[in-house]
């Protein structure tokens, strides 16, 4: 199967921040979600990807190229939102779309300007007196008007309410449609993962601790609530992390290795994120 | 094409998927040449992943109930629906004769067994 | 790069009515003060207007942005570079007039005029790149402008006006070329510069 993207012993280190050996390869057609605490690395190993970071080793391949040597007709096919807009602050929609015709060949002017009516976002005001909310539709407009097979977005969701939320994942559904377009979204928001990704990739502290089909995750893993006594008798190995209060204990364990009868929930994105990050005692 | 996929059964999700397909087949419900929703669309409307839904269709196509027209999509076959029912009724006779041995062993007669059965469809 | 030279005087768009009123108030008074330094006092816009145009890029990270745009980081540079000497350009055209209609000897006016911003530019650009807008800001500050204006204003441009006429009395024609030659070398070195600065820098 083809890749959309393939980064392989990817490291970089910064004075207070590293990425350790990370390894993130999806295939294409398929949609990842990229999870993480703020400073995990998910911005970083994006940017290296993106060929925006230089890393220090390892080897980051788009469309099986190396990302170094893609070409102008190679990037066409790359759609990205970051944070901001990255136009100065005066320019309207039209002004935006000038520019963005003239550098794309395969823009369309025609289906970037109805996205924008769709997102109800007004023509003529300047991007200095766009909402949040304004910003993240106008960035998801600009990334897939110009017919990208790759959707590489770090947090494009947030500060969007539910409502549009929901149509902006509508959106992103329809594109890995067709089964050579694939996306990388980082989010905090991992109720909006958890409805659309197929893949799961978690990153702590620098380094990849799994990457997971979505459905899987949550057939393996089962949140149980203990007694002390219970959990101090649990093989520890099936204990990913656990929480503790005055009154008992909640742990998320690997439900194969568990036996017994034990108040166990479905974990969601967000349990398996948090247990992950907790000590193991 | 209904498809409810339970969120608390022990079962993985891809074999939930594809038993129901099977019942829909085997019940007719879906008829030799209907056309399945793509695998994508499936994920999406059930709100799983695409890995899931395409492990549940090669399972199907795996044991005869699907096949893939490349560039068309899924559609259902006819021929093994057949044999499969013919299994499953095999798999039957096999546990009812299982069924009149023990109440020959126990002195249970046909009528008694005959009321079990009544019973057993009254419950569900 | 025609679209990333349209976005640079697209974001000119907004400010051009301040500016024209700007350039139009310090031309007037030149012309009628006879001050030949306000007349073209255009050129000074044109010298700082890649600053600001880079200090926009700057703070909308358009820089890291334009690594994904099927554009390599060559046309990116040239693109600052062309929209740098488009302003000049018209900058130069506007002093011009003015001077011809201030009746001054315009091709001295005019020369420095265009010679200046154009080798301010040649500096500071790469100087950005480097170190970004805010801190090249400073740099080129103290180095370039303040000494600049301060003999235009002070000598109204006397001192540079003797310079130039003792070496035109070489050759005016000779002169000009000279000039031209030695700027479009610093150019041809500072693209070069900014290229490789930009190649190597993580956005």
């Amino acid at each position: 199967m083809e890749k959309a993207f393939e980064i392989v012993n990817l490291n970089k280190t910064y004075k207070d921040f590293a990425l350790k050996d990370v390894n993130l390869s999806l295939p294409k057609g398929y949609i990842m979600g990229f999870v993480g605490a703020n400073g995990a690395g998910k911005s970083t190993t994006m940017g290296c990807l993106l060929g925006m970071i230089k890393a220090d080793s390892g080897s980051v391949k788009i469309f099986g190229k190396e990302t170094a040597k893609l070409t102008a007709t190679d990037k066409e096919k790359i759609g990205v939102v970051m944070e901001g807009v990255p136009f100065a602050p005066m320019f309207t929609l039209k002004d935006i779309n000038t520019v963005l015709k003239n550098v794309y060949t395969s823009w369309d002017s025609k289906k970037f300007l109805s996205l924008c009516s769709r997102f109800n976002l007004p023509e003529k005001k300047q991007i200095k007196d766009y909402s949040t909310g304004m910003r993240a539709k106008l960035n998801i407009s600009i990334a897939i008007s110009h017919s990208p097979q790759l959707l590489v977005l770090d947090e494009a969701t947030s500060g969007l309410d539910p409502v549009v939320r929901d149509e902006i994942l509508d959106i992103l559904q329809d594109f890995v449609c067709d089964e050579n377009h694939s996306i990388l979204m980082s989010s905090h928001i991992t109720s909006d993962l958890e409805k659309i990704c197929d893949y799961i990739a978690f990153i702590n502290n620098g380094s990849i601790v799994f990457v997971e089909n979505k459905d899987t995750l949550q057939e393996k893993y089962a949140v149980v609530h203990l007694a002390k006594e219970q959990y101090a008798q649990l093989d520890k190995t099936a204990v990913v992390g656990a929480k503790f209060t005055d009154y008992n204990v909640s742990a998320l364990v690997l439900k194969d290795k568990i036996s017994g009868e034990y108040t166990a929930e479905k974990p969601s994105v967000e349990d398996i994120m948090l247990y992950c990050v907790k000590e193991v005692k | 094409m209904d498809i409810i996929i339970s969120n608390h059964s022990d079962e993985p999700i891809y074999a939930q998927i594809e038993n129901q397909i099977k019942a829909l087949i085997m019940q007719s419900k879906l008829k030799e040449g209907d056309s399945l929703p793509s695998m994508r669309s499936l994920a999406k409307d059930l709100r799983i992943s695409l890995i899931t839904t395409k492990r549940a269709y090669e399972e199907l196509e795996r044991d005869g109930f699907i096949v893939t027209v490349a560039g068309k999509g899924c559609f259902v076959s006819a021929k093994n629906t057949q044999l499969v029912r013919e299994e499953q009724l095999k798999e039957i006779e096999k546990l009812l004769v299982k069924a009149v041995e023990i109440a020959g062993m126990c002195n249970i007669s046909q009528q008694e067994l005959t009321d079990i059965l009544s019973w057993i469809y009254e419950e569900k | 790069m025609k679209g990333l030279v349209l976005k640079d005087l697209l974001a000119l768009k907004s400010i051009i009515k301040t500016i024209i009123l700007i350039i139009g108030i310090f031309m007037f008074s030149g012309i009628v003060s006879g001050n030949t330094f306000l007349v073209t006092y255009a050129a000074v816009y044109a010298a700082i207007m890649p600053l600001n145009l880079m200090a926009y890029d700057e703070s909308c990270r358009f820089n890291r942005f334009a690594q994904i745009l099927p554009i390599t980081n060559t046309q990116i540079v040239l693109a600052r570079y062309i929209s740098g000497f488009v302003i000049c350009i018209a900058a130069a055209a506007v002093s011009i007039v003015a001077l011809a209609i201030s009746g001054n000897n315009w091709a001295e006016g005019a020369m420095a005029g265009i010679a200046v911003p154009l080798v301010y530019q040649v500096f500071t650009v790469p100087v950005m790149y480097k170190w970004g807008v805010e801190k090249s800001r400073y740099i080129t500050m103290a180095a370039f402008l303040i000494p600049f204006v301060v003999i235009m204003t002070l000598s109204d441009g006397e001192i540079i006006q003797n310079a130039v006429t003792a070496l035109q009395n070489i050759s005016p024609l000779y002169f000009a070329a000279a000039t031209a030659a030695v700027i479009a070398v610093m150019y041809v070195c500072s693209i070069y510069l900014s290229v490789k600065i930009v190649k190597n820098k993580e956005w």
